[in-house]
């Protein structure tokens, strides 16, 4: 059992999530009750987010790093699953994506993707997700919690019954209904299913390439 | 293990560890990437019963602590760089008083207004002479979130057992992080509780300025304003506290604020060492940074370089003497650090060329990368670079 940062001897990269968008999308929010989530799994997590000037409008993010192991650096500089909720975010960190890591966009807020992406990851999940939250509830700040929903039924990394209880603990007690059931709408929306990371077995090697990020 | 398994922001983990330690007042003016220990104060505070001031400036907030601490009840501020430098001349007053305080200072880049949303380790030396004249300080700087939350405490207890301002040290990374860790059980910590003056007797004559107590066998305790009376001031001053300007006398206060603080370095130094059993080589490193070098010695490890680290969580005083004994054994040193080599120079202070040594200095507002410090162990260890 670990106990702290410095009684662990691996080196072992976390896993490593940012989340894109727009200030007032909810992004920061998201990366939160994720990284709450993950925590009542038993997880390791750090999670850090852009402090700038901009409070809605402006280009956001918030980085979600988890592990079984303590994690001693906090900051990564590639990232295994990147979720753009605006176009902006989109053009300006898919750049970031690791080989074959996971890329989230949300088709409503999003132009064309980048065509390099292709060369980069096959695992791409393209949903409209902000015009799914106005038909549902007619307001689009429930975007974000039908992307938890998305991301936990895609990866697999978070339990969902942690995730409910995380959201619960963040969204006001008279709108706790309503998220719920964003959250099960996300949970439904993609029937898709995709391993964070993939590790090919190379002879010879330790298969650390910690030393290379 | 039972203890609850959480994720914390750095700052709600200094605040709520000050609440643990028995701080009920605090006096603060919002400054990023202080602000939100502020703010989890301005919430939390209440709660217990405590006080929490916004104040005017930092200047304020800084006297308002002293005049509160004297009055009996721990407080503290919280601030960064800019808001440091303002508390200065205050800060000077609690160690000429005597004044169990606490100051936070959420390190940002600097010198001014600088990068206020990007970390920095630029306020070391500041820490240390920042006020005018000589003074003993206390300076304590953990590095991860869990160490924000224990050695908070550790500063309100030193605080109170030296009679000191203690100043902690955090920087934005660790601010505004959050992180996971095993909340440590309220019961696994020693808190020193202020001595009220409803335990002393009515008879006792106590005397603020003592300099060794009969009473307590060891440094006078500050007990609060009230039955005791007691005059305080910012003059060189007599064991009842009224300005004397006499040579002797300053010479003797002087000596007696350097010498409370020299002779409890046992307890007061606190430092971890992590892989030293073998170690040919040692990564030096603090605070947020000590995260990159432990990060870089498991690296070296595993490349079969034998390295060890020594992690200062006692800024000031200068861990000296654990130091020197590792000095003695080891054939090069590593410092890391943001900011362009304040630690390391203290460091070169005590090594005078005794082993090599090789700094790794960053300014621009972004993390020491962990490769960085290997590639300085590399250099040191005589490989080539490819």
């Amino acid at each position: 059992m670990q106990t702290d940062v410095y009684s662990s001897l691996s080196t072992v990269t976390p896993f490593s999530i940012r989340i894109t968008g727009l200030g007032g999308q909810g992004n920061i929010l998201m990366g939160t009750i994720l990284a709450d989530a993950l925590v009542k799994d038993g997880k390791w997590v750090i999670q850090t987010q852009s402090y700038g000037a901009q409070v809605r409008g402006g280009l956001t993010l918030c980085d979600v790093l988890f592990s079984d192991e303590p994690i001693d650096f906090p900051k990564a500089k590639v990232f295994d699953m990147i979720f753009a909720m605006h176009d902006l975010g989109l053009k300006t960190h898919a750049k970031y994506l690791k080989n074959n890591g996971i890329l989230f966009v949300d088709t409503s807020m999003c132009g064309q993707i980048p065509r390099f992406i292709q060369s980069v990851t096959k695992k791409l999940i393209a949903l409209p997700i902000t015009q799914r939250a106005e038909e549902l509830f007619n307001n689009r700040v429930f975007a974000n919690v039908i992307n938890l929903g998305i991301v936990a039924s895609t990866t697999k990394i978070v339990s969902y019954d942690n995730l409910k209880k995380a959201v619960l603990e963040h969204v006001p007690q008279k709108y706790a209904d309503r998220n719920l059931k964003a959250l099960e709408e996300g949970y439904q929306l993609s029937q898709k299913v995709y391993n964070l990371r993939e590790k090919l077995k190379i002879p010879y090697s330790k298969g650390t390439s910690s030393a290379f990020e | 293990m039972d203890k609850k398994f959480v994720i914390m922001q750095g700052d709600q983990a200094c605040a709520m560890g000050a609440i643990l330690a028995g701080c009920r007042f605090f006096a603060g003016y919002p400054i990023t990437p202080a602000t939100d220990i502020a703010e989890v104060m301005s919430r939390e505070l209440p709660k217990v019963g405590g006080t929490f001031i916004q104040m005017e400036d930092e200047l304020g907030s800084a006297a308002a602590i002293i005049g509160a601490s004297l009055a009996g009840v721990k407080s503290m501020t919280a601030t960064s760089g800019p808001g440091f430098s303002l508390m200065q001349e205050a800060l000077g007053y609690a160690s000429m008083t005597e004044t169990p305080t606490v100051f936070v200072d959420v390190q940002r880049g600097g010198p001014s207004t600088g990068l206020p949303t990007r970390p920095s380790q630029g306020d070391i030396m500041q820490a240390r002479w920042g006020t005018h004249g000589d003074h003993a300080v206390i300076a304590l700087y953990p590095s991860t979130v869990e160490e924000i939350y224990r050695y908070i405490v550790t500063a309100f207890n030193f605080a109170e057992l030296y009679r000191t301002p203690v100043i902690f040290l955090m920087d934005e990374v660790l601010g505004h992080m959050r992180e996971s860790f095993h909340l440590p059980d309220p019961e696994e910590f020693n808190i020193v509780e202020r001595i009220q003056t409803k335990d002393l007797k009515r008879e006792t004559v106590y005397q603020p300025f003592l300099e060794n107590s009969e009473l307590y066998d060891d440094i006078q305790p500050l007990v609060s304003m009230g039955r005791s009376r007691f005059h305080v001031s910012g003059l060189f001053h007599d064991e009842s506290g009224f300005p004397v300007g006499t040579p002797d006398l300053a010479s003797r206060l002087m000596k007696h604020f350097i010498n409370k603080i020299k002779l409890h370095l046992d307890n007061i130094l606190i430092y971890d060492t992590y892989m030293m059993e073998d170690a040919e080589y040692v990564v030096i490193a603090y605070g947020i940074t000590a995260r990159s070098a432990y990060r870089a010695v498991k690296l070296a490890r595993t490349n079969g370089i034998k390295v060890g680290m020594f992690k200062p969580i006692t800024i000031w005083p200068f861990p000296a003497i654990p130091l020197k004994k590792i000095l003695s054994r080891i054939s090069g040193i590593v410092v890391a650090e943001l900011n362009m080599g304040q630690f390391s120079h203290e460091m070169s202070r005590i090594n005078k060329g005794l082993v090599p040594m090789e700094t790794v200095l960053r300014e621009d507002g972004a993390l020491i990368q962990p490769f960085d410090i290997v590639d300085a162990l590399t250099k040191l260890v005589g490989e080539s670079e490819d």
